[in-house]
C-alpha cells in the first residue's frame, strides 16, 4: 500500500522540524545527523507533495498514475524485486555481523546490526502466517 | 501459456495503448502478455476475454 499524500505533508514538517533544530542547536553533536536526515525527509516529501500536487490538476496524468499504481503487472515486479532485495540484503548481514566483529567495533553496533536481520526474519515469518490465513 | 491476444486486438483494429485505457492496465502489461513474457492474473484474464466476447480458454491456451 503507498503511503497518502497526508503521510508525506507529515514527513515534510518533520524535515522541516529537524532542518530548524539542526540551525538552533548548531554547536551541539546532533546538529549534522538532523541537518542531513532533515533534509533528505523534506527533499523526498516535497518531490512527492509537488508530484500529487501536478497529478492533481492534470487528469490525464492523474489517471496514468492511479493506472500504473494498480498495474498488476507493476506490482509483481515491484514484489518479486524487493523479494530479491531481501534475500541479498538477509544473506549479507551475517558477513556483516562478522566484519564488525572483527573490525572490533562498539558491541551496540553488532547488536544493532543483528537485530536488524532478526526482524527482517520476524516480520517475514509474520507475514508468512498472516498471508497463510488470509489466502 | 500462449494467447491470441494481439490477433484478436489486431481484428478489432484497436492499438496496445487504446487496449490498455480499456482495460486499466499499463501498455508494457498489454505487450509483455502478447510476447508470453507475462501470464495475467485470471480477473485480467476475464476482463480481456470479457472484452472481445469471448470464452478464456479462446484467448488464453494452457500449454504442458
Amino acid at each position: 500500500m503507498k503511503p497518502s499524500n497526508k503521510w508525506y505533508v507529515l514527513v515534510l514538517l518533520l524535515g522541516l522540524a529537524m532542518i530548524a533544530a539542526a540551525l538552533a542547536w548548531t554547536d551541539t553533536k546532533w546538529s549534522g545527523p538532523l541537518m542531513g536526515l532533515g533534509a533528505g525527509l523534506s527533499g523526498m516529501a516535497a518531490a512527492q507533495v509537488t508530484f500529487w500536487y501536478k497529478a492533481s490538476k492534470d487528469p490525464d496524468m492523474s489517471r496514468a498514475v492511479r493506472i500504473g499504481q494498480s498495474d498488476e503487472r507493476n506490482i509483481a515486479i515491484d514484489h518479486c524485486a524487493r523479494a530479491r532485495a531481501f534475500s541479498v540484503q538477509q544473506a549479507l548481514a551475517l558477513p556483516a555481523v562478522l566484519a564488525l566483529v572483527l573490525g572490533e567495533v562498539h558491541l551496540w553496533a553488532v547488536l544493532l546490526c543483528l537485530g536488524v536481520f532478526c526482524v527482517g526474519w520476524a516480520v517475514y515469518f509474520w507475514n508468512l502466517s498472516r498471508l497463510g490465513h488470509e489466502m | 501459456m500462449k494467447n491470441r491476444l494481439a490477433e484478436l486486438r489486431r481484428e478489432r483494429g484497436i492499438t496496445q495503448e487504446e487496449l490498455a485505457e480499456i482495460l486499466e492496465v499499463s501498455r508494457q502489461t498489454i505487450s509483455s502478455i502478447e510476447n508470453g513474457r507475462y501470464n495475467p492474473s485470471i480477473l485480467l484474464a476475464f476482463r480481456i476475454a470479457k472484452f472481445f466476447r469471448c470464452a478464456i480458454e479462446e484467448v488464453f491456451i494452457y500449454e504442458k
